[in-house]
């Protein structure tokens, strides 16, 4: 990656809790989304992908399990009123997808080119990208698989 | 899609553009978000696809572009020819993601899913990713 572009993702990444703060101004969603962000951190750590996952795959992760799962979730009545299995589905997720990461690009570069293939290869088993098209509690449902 | 989750995703996607007109770069951020989602809804329409084009799916769309090209990407104010190739290039891409959605589609709903596989299977193609030297 171009190193100019690569400073860039990685701005975006550090300052993803203070962007979400400013642009919500919501103190409970700012706390999902740093906890995404750090787990996501953890869990790269934790399976030594320190050196392997580039910024660009690893800031599409979260930012798009954020902006596109958690978000959403936590504006609507009946999955903010119980907003764990939505943190715990996505967090599942992401240790699923590093996990993935790991096998399929063996000790390669993991960029964001990869993880929009293992996303769009791995929908129907990821928890979090389900909770959407799964009927609601209040349709006597829930959403937990 | 259920439709609680549905109607939350449409008015993320309406304030898009207006919760960035306070960031930092606030002009530029905004103005890159206003451009792109005027180009999903421009080629929605250009494609016959706006009413099979699913809130979701514009969503993913306007979040990736946005989030993972747009702002990575922009050069600085005084950077306006780059930044007017790259939104070109954007504009490009809505294009062909939107045409292999629909085609994919085959008459029924786009999906965000839909719109997922599209940015994998045409990646090579895309214009704005050549730009941004995210990959070649």
């Amino acid at each position: 990656m171009n190193p100019a572009f690569e400073k860039r993702y990685l701005a975006h990444f550090n300052s993803f809790e203070r962007d979400v703060r400013q642009k919500t101004g919501d103190p409970f969603i700012t706390e999902g989304a740093a906890s995404i962000r750090e787990f996501a951190l953890a869990e790269t750590k934790r399976l030594k992908l320190n050196d392997q996952l580039q910024i660009d795959a690893l800031y599409f992760l979260v930012s798009t399990l954020y902006e596109w799962v958690y978000r959403p979730a936590f504006t609507t009545p009946e999955t903010k009123s119980d907003i764990a299995p939505v943190m715990q589905a996505i967090q599942n997720d992401i240790t699923f997808l590093l996990t993935k990461a790991i096998e399929q690009n063996k000790k390669q570069d993991i960029r964001l080119k990869d993880m929009v293939q293992l996303v769009a290869k791995l929908w129907d088993e990821l928890q979090s990208l389900q909770i959407p098209e799964a009927p609601l509690a209040s349709d006597n449902h829930g959403y937990r698989r | 899609m259920h439709k609680q989750i549905l109607n939350q995703m449409l008015g993320l996607y309406d304030e898009y553009v207006a919760a960035r007109r306070w960031e930092a770069f606030g002009s530029l951020e905004s103005a890159g978000a206003f451009a792109i989602k005027s180009y999903i809804e421009n080629t929605a329409h250009e494609l016959c696809i706006h009413s099979k084009l699913r809130i979701d799916a514009r969503y993913f769309l306007l979040l990736t572009l946005h989030e993972m090209i747009w702002l990575p990407t922009r050069v600085s104010p005084q950077g306006d020819r780059l930044n007017r190739e790259l939104l070109l290039a954007i504009k490009d891409d809505v294009l062909t993601l939107l045409k292999h959605s629909k085609q994919e589609a085959d008459g029924e709903e786009i999906t965000g899913e839909q719109v997922l596989h599209s940015c994998h299977k045409m990646w090579p193609e895309l214009k704005s990713v050549e730009l941004a030297c995210c990959e070649s």
